[in-house]
């Protein structure tokens, strides 16, 4: 869990950079999996 | 079940922009930043990072025109370029990704790179495995005209692949696409299986997956009432046992070492076969590669309360991811603890018979 929380953080700083490139835009994440009906779309 | 299982764990997401087999999910506040790497961990979910923005142009060079003036300023040491599936994985025709497409994205990429950046105009340079840490460009390609600009860190083997799918060398000839899935399996779980090591696989015809343990230098045992492709039955670290995995006296696994199974029968019935084998007295299998079948989507409810069943046999580490090569299927590693992966312990059985 330390490890996950150090990546966030690193993470964090990451976005910091590119959230001055579209700062209105707020955090989006993605998930890809085979379609089907495992992704209810 | 992807979209109900972040919004029972991730209140305060929002599922927004989407295509079939593609999601993303936007939060308010920067710090459920951290949530998304857990919530990354449900094993239907091959890949996954943030979105920074969507590519919408008509032309790959514009796109990729698009692409750099936003990824120029950006912190990155690897590039993977990767197409969204298009077809469900119980499609006959399903295959992972799409490399000519890829290839074809990559290539207006590369050809558009900033002076800054010259080193990426080299297309080799890309969807390369990530190093252990790397933060990773995602450039994934979601419709003929559409990209979607994203990023993670690659942490987990997985993470390291682009688009969650390791690059595959296929054997000529393949005896079957079990190849492939085994390939994966073993790639992903990191169980420590060595040159020598004697292996069982239950459901084996006509040998895909003994083709590849074989490949390795493992003995294995293949039990299958079929037939075997005949290059598998005549090689010399090979057994075919015409029975069922039911069939078979607990004796014969008793210098067995790792058990894989793959059966076209419903999950429990795949667990039943191998818990009265793993739970006898003379038997000692320290790890189990199980492919359990979704025919119906209900039985993914089920899924919890059957890896908790192999943690009861005495393996405490139990992961379960849908492959890429899977189709309406899971991949489940087990391990007697998770240090075995780690560090594999010496062999104590080695050669053929």
């Amino acid at each position: 869990m330390r490890k996950r929380l150090l990546a966030g953080a690193r993470g964090m700083k990451f976005m910091a950079r590119f959230a001055m490139l579209n700062p209105v835009s707020p955090v989006s994440f993605y998930l890809h999996s085979p379609p089907g009906s495992l992704v209810d779309v | 079940m992807i979209k109900s299982a972040v919004a029972q764990q991730m209140p305060a997401w929002n599922f927004a922009y989407s295509r079939p087999g593609f999601l993303t999910f936007k939060a308010a506040e920067p710090m459920e930043a951290e949530a998304a790497l857990i919530a990354q961990q449900t094993p239907f979910a091959r890949s996954g990072g943030w979105t920074i923005d969507r590519i919408v142009a008509e032309s790959a060079a514009e796109r990729a025109a698009q692409f750099w003036a936003m990824a120029a300023e950006l912190p990155f040491s690897a590039i993977h370029v990767w197409q969204r599936d298009h077809v469900a994985p119980d499609r006959s025709n399903f295959e992972p990704g799409n490399p000519a497409a890829a290839a074809e994205a990559v290539a207006a990429i590369a050809a558009a790179a900033p002076d800054s950046h010259a080193p990426w105009r080299d297309v080799a340079a890309f969807n390369r495995t990530a190093g252990r840490g790397q933060q990773v460009l995602d450039c994934i390609l979601i419709d003929e005209n559409s990209w979607c600009l994203g990023r993670h860190r690659a942490d987990r083997i997985e993470s390291r692949w682009p688009g969650g799918v390791p690059a595959l060398e296929r054997p000529e000839p393949m005896v079957s696409r079990a190849y492939l899935k085994m390939a994966e399996a073993l790639a992903w779980s990191r169980l420590p299986l060595q040159a020598g090591d004697r292996c069982v696989e239950i459901g084996s015809a006509p040998g895909g997956a003994s083709q590849c343990l074989l490949e390795r230098g493992l003995w294995v045992m293949g039990i299958d009432p079929a037939d075997m492709d005949p290059a598998i039955a005549a090689h010399p670290n090979f057994v075919h046992v015409r029975k069922r995995g039911a069939d078979l006296k607990r004796s014969a696994y008793r210098s067995i070492r790792w058990l894989a199974a793959d059966m076209n029968i419903v999950p429990a019935a795949t667990l039943d076969i191998v818990e009265a084998i793993v739970t006898h007295r003379q038997v000692q299998i320290r790890g189990l590669l199980l492919t359990l079948k979704l025919r119906d989507w209900t039985l993914v409810d089920e899924i919890p309360a059957q890896l908790d069943r192999i943690r009861s046999w005495g393996y405490r580490d139990v992961r379960t991811r849908q492959l890429g090569y899977n189709r309406r299927e899971i991949c489940v590693a087990a391990l007697k603890s998770r240090a075995q992966r780690r560090s594999p312990v010496r062999r104590k059985f080695s050669g053929s018979s």
